[in-house]
């Protein structure tokens, strides 16, 4: 944790205010690469992410993540509003944004709407429209310089990169391989247009209070591709946290999320759904093997990367039952194909 | 280990300590599976690989070997159905030891 002083030193030159109306008033999570601070300013409350340094591995700078959120709140997604962000010699890039009220911790999510019932449905559908917000507008409201930032892939290229994801493992996943080979054999046609997706829109990147959906966290994986990459991920086995009857985060049934996806004038297109459900599965499972590779390594001491080890085989388990379900020979059942 | 960790050690936490506690108590359980049922779930598998590949390598060069076979079929041609399925079964013996919850 930096130094209290300091940081509210910091947060208020990168805000330009008076350095007596920033109070730090407690951490919320401290990381190797981020830092996360509750504060006040003006007597406002809100949050300050620090960075120590720009993110490898795909994820956007602090910064550029800041103009995105900023960018699509015009587009009508629900996020934090973007109070200002910028650079400190000393601590690196900073952002600081509102503090929106409710819960993010999945089993806390799923706790509220097993209370509130009503809550569930109103969740699902509030995604569905912050997804159709995103997909149809978010692209006309980047600023060139930032749209310009982010990566596309879709396809052929996406099955490259993860098939290079899978090499540089140790060990063999001939799991994934057999999933690899399926999404060959499978490929949707190309999203057209060039549409913003979050990339990692799920329960536990979500604020829940009473009325719903507050709010949708952590853009460091935006990028440009193909709308139903979101949809898909939302509803993969894994975010639902044990509450499977609930195919939306454990929280919602797909059929809701399509019906409000659909009538906010986004486009379903079902064979690409089950395609990056199949994609992303694979992309989740080797990103878990990687994470346990990176402790593996020494790259880190994290028990936690480490117990990810154990989780690729539930990734592997939920492939099988998207690609060759027990007892169906029709690989293409999932893509509607 | 996990039972104390559980009882005595993750209510008084908070946050990540918490979360790493919870992690570190199923870890111990993880441990405690794969001590019972681990050797024989994957000689289970060795057997089959071996059945299916045609070879007597050991386990980890049976796995590189049916990666390297897949890698080798045709892009529209399908795995062996016995490949299918002993991939599959070796996952669930896998999974009963990481998180037989998750079983369906």
């Amino acid at each position: 944790m930096t130094d209290i002083p300091l940081l509210e030193l910091a947060i208020a030159g990168v805000l330009g205010t008076e350095p007596g109306t920033v109070k730090v008033t407690g951490t919320a999570s401290v990381g190797a690469v981020r830092q996360t601070v509750f504060l006040t300013v003006d007597q406002t409350p809100a949050v300050a992410q620090i960075a120590s340094y720009v993110s490898e591995g795909g994820q956007l700078s602090q910064l550029t993540e800041a103009a995105i959120v900023a960018a699509v709140g015009d587009a009508g997604v629900p996020v934090p509003k973007v109070i200002g962000s910028g650079t400190d010699r000393e601590l690196g890039t900073i952002v600081v944004t509102s503090l929106v009220d409710g819960v993010t911790v999945p089993r806390h999510v799923l706790r509220a709407v097993e209370s509130a019932p009503e809550l569930g449905p109103e969740i699902t559908r509030q995604c569905g429209e912050a997804l159709a917000a995103l997909h149809l507008r978010g692209y006309d409201t980047l600023p060139g310089a930032t749209a310009t930032e982010l990566t596309s892939s879709q396809g052929s290229a996406w099955i490259e990169q993860m098939t290079e994801s899978l090499e540089r493992l140790p060990d063999p996943y001939p799991v994934f391989r057999h999933g690899l080979r399926w999404l060959t054999r499978h490929l949707p046609d190309p999203y057209p247009t060039p549409a913003v997706v979050h990339g990692d829109l799920r329960n536990g990147n979500i604020i829940v209070d009473g009325h719903g959906l507050a709010a949708v966290l952590d853009w460091e994986l935006t990028h440009l591709g193909d709308p139903m990459e979101d949809l898909a991920w939302l509803c993969l086995r894994t975010w639902r946290f044990g509450a499977d009857a609930n195919e939306v985060g454990g929280f919602g049934q797909l059929a809701d999320l399509k019906d409000a996806y659909v009538q906010a004038g986004g486009t379903w297109r079902q064979h690409a759904f089950g395609w990056w459900t199949v994609a992303r599965t694979i992309w989740w499972g080797l990103g878990l093997a990687g994470q346990a590779n990176a402790f593996r390594r020494g790259d880190t001491d994290s028990i936690v990367l480490a117990a990810s080890g154990r989780r690729v085989v539930e990734l592997e388990y939920d492939l099988f039952n998207l690609i060759s379900p027990p007892g169906d020979d029709s690989l293409a059942s999932l893509a509607g194909s | 280990m996990a039972k104390t960790l559980h009882e005595q050690v993750i209510h008084e936490l908070d946050g990540t300590s918490q979360h790493a506690a919870r992690v570190v108590a199923n870890l111990c359980r993880i441990l405690a599976r794969e001590a019972e049922l681990g050797l024989e779930a994957r000689e289970q598998t060795r057997v089959e690989l071996q059945a299916i590949l045609s070879t007597d390598a050991p386990f980890p060069d049976l796995l590189r070997t049916l990666d390297e076979h897949l890698q080798s079929l045709p892009p529209d041609a399908e795995p062996d159905d016995r490949i299918i399925e002993l991939m599959r079964a070796d996952v669930e013996r896998r999974l009963t030891i990481a998180r037989p919850s998750y079983l369906i």
